[in-house]
């Protein structure tokens, strides 16, 4: 008789032994196939496409005695006191984290420099220079200061996050680890943090304004990268993994309260069906991603956050893959890429990028026709405008420059940001008059 | 050209390396299509599906070294779609033809052989899946939970019992074995 031990020794040659036919006689049939199929283009997939993850060693944190820790919080407690009588009497200004702003100044990297763009004069200011390789500048939601990553090291994927003052001024190192690729990241709503989070649910909020060390939390059932719900941030939005198959779920930060959005569609739900979620800017509404009926077609919809009005938003014929979408800050519109299946080739041909109503669906064209990659594009702080550029590949920023252009939402016409940039450019958010 | 430099260049629309990569993996991956499935025919469009998916959606794979897992939970929900979508067909089992002798003391016995397919057989798909990723293709258990998506503790129960059914099928009587679950396609 074999032992339970032995047997499960010898399951995998026995298994081999049984089905292991030696090289299946379709091989050729096969490669036949697949050179027949055109590639998706790389950015329809779920996933944000900032080069970036960060190692997830543990920093180290020092105990401290509770009476001294004590007597700093009471200090910091006064001085903050006295700072919020001072700030009250002389405080500038700022404009809500989310919804309709002010336009203000761009940024962009170029040439391993960051650089400050009026959009209305045309005038660049150098704001990051030196040896150094400097990209992806990123306003926080203030708009009074920015952060951007440092090539550090000798592989070309691997930075430093850098925090700087609106002018370039106060240049901080704010990441304790290398940062690399695959990581989400966001400027926290009080623009105090900034948040990276990885697609198994580690979470890491970086200090921006004192030297405290990272906070990191894991969320285990998470398998997406998250989405935080303006305007508080309070709960956190998600793809899990259950009995049924894939779900969206929201829970409290704090890591209760997991629920559904809305009942799971069932196993035959694909691995990328209900990604590329996101709120919009009021938090009273989730887009989200779904192949209809486990289709090729890639829609949008949109559900209520209360799990409620759920439905497609566009209902344009033909196989789409709607992707990279985009809400308008009033959170009245949508726009995304979108790439059409031609039928009679089996190839995704682009289409220009589409803006479309929430409320009806009605699509429209926007901008030029995108290279295969599609475009990248964002939405003026004001609503009114879009910037749009050729999308690239990650590998070829620093080495590619693109002019982006300026649409008009409402009018179609755009105009040419006479600048060279190796990446997107980022608006800078103001209050309003 | 090391596996990387492959992957590098099938995510570029280079044919020939994506064939390469086929090729050192497609008689596993048909294997475990036969194990998953039990219908060479089956199997055959079960692979060619993951595969062509595995080729249009290369660009999007963000880690070269996951290439391989990536690849087995392509095949193994290529084949779980198609027990879906073939629901309640009845599908012949096929023993896989023997190509040379077995090194395995336990599966030295042609018996034994045909009481472990039996009891594969009378498994259900989603837990042959759990065999094949796990102890065909070497995926660790929480790897195989997330390919299938399903929980880790579902994996662990659908291998336990395909496990006991299996070790019994082996080890005793056939008329002691276990009831199947849904056998066939479910």
């Amino acid at each position: 008789m074999t032992s339970p031990r032995r047997f499960e020794q010898d399951l995998p040659a026995l298994l081999a032994d049984l089905y292991m036919a030696g090289s299946p006689d379709y091989r050729d049939d096969l490669v036949r196939q697949f050179a027949g199929v055109r590639q998706r283009p790389a950015w329809a997939f779920p996933g944000r496409w900032l080069p970036m993850e960060l190692t997830t060693a543990r920093v180290p944190a020092a105990r401290l005695p509770m009476r001294q820790l004590g007597v700093l919080a009471l200090i910091a407690i006064l001085l903050a006191a006295a700072l919020a009588v001072y700030v009250g009497t002389h405080q500038q200004k700022l404009p809500p984290p989310f919804g309709v702003a002010r336009n203000g100044a761009m940024l962009y990297g170029s040439g391993g420099d960051i650089y400050r763009l009026d959009p209305a004069s045309g005038v660049s200011t150098a704001l990051v220079t030196g040896p150094e390789t400097d990209q992806l500048p990123m306003y926080s939601r203030d708009g009074t200061r920015f952060a951007f990553f440092r090539q550090t090291g000798t592989g070309p994927t691997t930075y430093e996050l850098v925090v700087a003052n609106g002018d370039g001024s106060g240049q901080q190192v704010v990441s304790t680890e290398a940062v690399t690729f695959d990581y989400s990241i966001n400027w926290s709503a009080d623009g105090r943090s900034i948040i990276l989070d990885d697609i198994h649910g580690h979470v890491t909020r970086l200090d921006t304004v004192g030297n405290a060390p990272p906070e990191k939390i894991t969320y285990p059932d998470v398998r997406d990268i998250i989405a935080l719900r303006p305007p508080d941030e309070g709960v956190l939005l998600y793809r899990t993994v259950t009995a049924q198959g894939w779900e969206l779920q929201i829970m409290d930060t704090d890591g209760t309260q997991a629920r559904p959005v809305f009942p799971s569609g069932g196993t035959s739900l694909r691995d990328d069906d209900y990604s590329g979620y996101q709120w919009s800017p009021d938090g009273s509404k989730i887009a989200f991603r779904l192949h209809p009926d486990a289709s090729d077609d890639f829609r949008i919809y949109v559900v209520n956050a209360d799990g409620s009005g759920l439905h497609r938003l566009t209902h344009e014929t033909g196989t789409e893959c709607e992707c990279d979408m985009f809400w308008s800050p009033d959170s009245t519109k949508i726009a995304f890429n979108r790439w059409r299946l031609d039928p009679t080739i089996g190839e995704w041909r682009v289409r220009p990028v589409g803006i479309a109503s929430v409320d009806d669906g009605v699509v429209r064209d926007i901008g030029p026709q995108p290279t295969d990659q599609g475009a990248e594009f964002a939405f003026s702080p004001d609503g009114a405008s879009i910037t749009w550029m050729p999308r690239r590949s990650p590998d070829s920023i620093g080495t590619t420059k693109d002019e982006p252009l300026l649409l008009d939402v409402a009018g179609g016409t755009s105009r040419t940001i006479s600048v060279p940039v190796d990446s997107p450019p980022d608006w800078q958010r103001l209050a309003r008059d | 050209m090391d596996q990387r430099g492959l992957i590098d260049r099938a995510r570029r629309g280079d044919h020939d390396a994506f064939a390469d990569l086929v090729d050192g993996r497609l008689a596993r991956l048909d294997a475990a299509a036969r194990l998953i499935l039990r219908d060479g025919e089956l199997a055959r469009d079960a692979v060619q599906e993951a595969m062509i998916r595995a080729w249009r959606d290369l660009p999007g794979l963000r880690d070269p070294d996951r290439f391989d897992a990536w690849l087995q939970r392509l095949l193994a929900n290529a084949c779980l779609d198609l027990v879906r979508r073939r629901k309640r067909r009845v599908i012949e089992v096929e023993l896989s033809p023997i190509d040379a002798p077995s090194t395995v003391d336990i599966a030295s016995d042609l018996a034994d052989r045909e009481l472990l397919d039996q009891a594969l057989a009378g498994l259900a798909p989603s837990h042959r899946a759990v065999v094949a990723l796990h102890y065909l293709l070497g995926m660790p258990l929480p790897e195989v939970a997330a390919s299938l998506g399903i929980p880790l503790g579902t994996a662990k129960s659908r291998l336990h019992y395909s496990l006991a059914a299996m070790r019994i099928a082996v080890t005793t009587e056939p008329e002691t074995a276990p009831a199947t679950v849904a056998g066939g396609l479910t």
